[in-house]
């Protein structure tokens, strides 16, 4: 059985003018914007005094952030931390803003996706890269990477990666839905095999804006 | 809460079932006592881990919880200052869920008038004690549970009380003073809560609802809940 | 002095306990604190529950309302789900659980759906909050009693009989498990209010009575090979049916009384 690929990546670098680091990244329809600022000044109330405060802050196409982003944000905030040399820069905020644009599935993986090429583009230092990829279990077993709106709805279980660029590990898993852990385990793999194309889509993006300028 | 996007939020409107009920089941009575009698009471102190004191108080089927954190640096002159919340949990009252809105501010300030005259803050200068009682269920006289509760958790956390202060319900049920009173016996006339310092043979605070009372039911309040607390 | 040194390098603290394979409340890596299921305690409420995980109190009571059923669902009814964080516990917030998979068939009535109205209180905060609250809420929601509903036809209006009452039908009983890393290897079983300050990665593993995982939850922190993960996940397995055995010990010692 073939496994079916990525849908088409593609992301615009330093979009905007005014915060330190930016990136729009798209995934098929699903696009989202990301802003990252620092690392900056903090409060006083919440500084930490040996390494830098990582605030990630979702914003929805319409309306108020609501629980779901607030789950979002959590989810990006520790994969952002885990990765980030928070210790370079003690006593500082970095914060990140993330914009959706446009829905069409997979939106946490486009989140994360979009938040690494964001912190790269603000030239944050980092232990590692990593990368956002979903998976869809349907009832019959059959596996989709990247799925769009209406795959993710008719599906039985949704699981997202976020995975990590040296040693292909696992940094963060959110799932919905019930699957067997045989099916976990050839999600991850998959994931993986997800993932390496995800990080050359990232090198080839810097060397071209690099080599330009 | 329907504005508060920190929620789940669930349908716009829902009913409680207990509406489309059919009546007619009779109201159970005050069962196995009389008017001046008050129904037997739970109570343990420092059940909290992360607490500086708690106590627990448990009225027939009324169950209070109230946690006090403190003394810490208020950063104000002059004497301590007393914080108190009360809350009822969601679940707590038998007719319809209600949405878990602001604590009861009337509720909370006669909480507070009761144990600002029972705990000596003048010995906690710029300091600030924080009082909170969540009532887990309410089968009536929740309010007096609550102020008994809390100075227990006073008294748990070590702070410097003039008495232990004691809350009484009092309702009025025909032409009987009901001591004490269940959430039936509540809804069906006037109510009024006291709160006590029985060693001092003082009323701290009163509040009453709607209606008048005949004669002093004070007197006879301060001598009954006095026995049944400690 | 051992208190002092606790305070002053608590992870060093924690290190010479975990290289004994123990921690410092007596537990090994791999072992639950105490759990105590209470049911029914609150009688104001449709279902209610107490759970214990050490110090780590959770205390869940569930309010059954009628409501009109959502358009896009006609054949479903709500859950509602909430935590609150209280003072009485320490003041952090955090919104509503996201293993909320507890599936629950929605009883169908004319244009009247079930609302459940579940609200989890956290009264004692000690660490792994999550568990406790699925543990909760999972208690409370077997120990749900509807009154029985028809619909008089002249009328069309509801009529609730509140002398007969029967359970709710549940499809699945998830239980949570949650682990912590602890210095990047070593990893931990239901950690505490310290564990979890100290670690350097959480992981919460879902799983049904089948053994199949109902939600993984790692946000960020070390990361996992796919065969530690797997370790977790057979260490989740197994915490199901002790805490099933306990449910169903408590829920039936409640039915016959």
């Amino acid at each position: 059985m073939e496994e079916p690929g990525l849908r088409e990546i593609g992301c615009e670098q330093s979009p905007l003018s005014r915060p330190d680091g930016s990136a729009t990244f798209m995934q098929g329809d699903t696009s989202v914007l990301a802003g990252v600022y620092g690392p900056a000044e903090i409060k006083f109330s919440r500084e930490i005094y040996d390494k830098s405060t990582v605030e990630v802050m979702v914003r929805p196409k319409v309306g108020l952030p609501a629980i779901q982003e607030k789950n979002q944000e959590q989810l990006i905030r520790e994969t952002c931390e885990s990765v980030i040399l928070g210790t370079l820069h003690p006593r500082t905020s970095i914060t990140i803003v993330l914009q959706v644009i446009n829905d069409g599935g997979s939106l946490l993986a486009c989140f994360l996706n979009a938040a690494c090429m964001g912190m790269m583009d603000a030239g944050l230092p980092m232990r590692a890269m990593f990368c956002g990829v979903t998976c869809v279990l349907d009832s019959d077993g059959q596996l989709t990477i990247d799925p769009t709106t209406k795959e993710q709805k008719e599906s039985r279980a949704v699981l997202t990666f976020a995975i990590e660029s040296t040693e292909k590990r696992i940094l963060t898993i959110s799932s919905r839905g019930v699957y067997s852990t045989a099916e976990l385990q050839r999600c991850i793999a998959a994931a993986q095999l997800s993932a390496q194309k995800i990080f050359h889509f990232y090198r080839d993006s810097a060397k071209r804006r690099y080599s330009k300028s | 809460m329907p504005g508060d996007s920190r929620r789940v939020r669930g349908p716009e409107a829902s009913q409680s079932p207990l509406l489309y009920a059919t009546p007619g089941r009779p109201q159970e009575g005050r069962t196995g006592r009389g008017a001046g009698e008050p129904r037997a009471v739970f109570v343990r102190a420092g059940l909290l881990s992360h607490a500086a004191g708690s106590a627990y108080v448990e009225a027939g089927g009324t169950k209070v919880l109230c946690a006090v954190s403190g003394p810490r640096g208020g950063g104000e002159s002059g004497g301590g200052r007393l914080l108190c919340e009360l809350r009822w949990a969601p679940f707590s009252r038998a007719g319809c869920w209600s949405s878990p809105a602001a604590p009861s501010r009337q509720a909370g300030q006669l909480l507070q008038e009761s144990l600002e005259a029972a705990v000596r803050l003048e010995r906690y200068p710029r300091a600030e004690l924080a009082v909170w009682a969540l009532v887990l269920e309410d089968r009536g006289s929740a309010l007096p549970a609550a102020i008994s509760c809390a100075s227990l958790a006073l008294a748990d956390a070590g702070v410097e009380l003039y008495d232990l202060a004691v809350g009484a319900g009092l309702s009025r049920g025909g032409a009987e003073l009901l001591l004490d009173p269940e959430d039936s016996e509540e809804a069906a006339g006037a109510t009024m809560c006291l709160s006590l310092l029985p060693a001092l043979n003082q009323v701290m605070a009163g509040r009453s609802s709607a209606g008048h009372y005949d004669g002093a039911p004070g007197e006879e309040l301060l001598r009954l809940p006095c026995t049944d607390t400690l | 002095m051992a208190a002092g040194y606790k305070t002053v390098e608590p992870l060093e603290y924690y290190r010479k306990f975990l290289k004994q394979s123990c921690r410092p409340d007596g537990r090994g890596l791999s072992e639950f604190r105490i759990t105590t299921i209470n049911v029914g305690s609150i009688t104001t409420a449709d279902g209610s529950a107490l759970v214990k995980l050490g110090n780590c109190t959770v205390i869940c009571g569930i309010k059954a309302e009628f409501a009109n059923p959502a358009a896009d669902a006609p054949d479903k009814g709500y859950i509602v789900p909430n935590v609150d964080l209280t003072p009485l516990c320490s003041s952090r917030f955090r919104p509503g659980p996201p293993g909320e998979e507890a599936q629950v068939a929605s009883q169908f009535i004319a244009d009247l759906t079930w609302v459940l109205y579940c609200d989890l209180i956290c009264l004692d905060y000690d660490g792994n909050l999550l568990d406790a609250c699925v543990c909760a809420l999972v208690a409370a929601l077997r120990n749900v009693q509807l009154p029985s509903v028809k619909i008089s036809e002249d009328t069309g209006l509801a009529q609730v009989d509140l002398s007969t009452k029967s359970p709710l039908k549940i499809l699945k009983k998830p239980v949570s498990t949650s682990f912590a890393v602890l210095d990047d290897t070593y990893i931990v079983v239901d950690p505490t209010d310290e564990e979890e300050s100290l670690a350097t990665g959480l992981l919460t593993v879902v799983t049904d009575e089948d053994g199949k995982l109902c939600t993984i939850r790692k946000p960020g922190g070390s990361s996992l090979s796919a065969e530690r993960l797997q370790e977790c996940i057979s260490r989740a397995v197994s915490r199901h049916k002790e805490v099933q055995a306990l449910l169903d010990e408590v829920l039936l010692s409640v039915k016959t009384l």
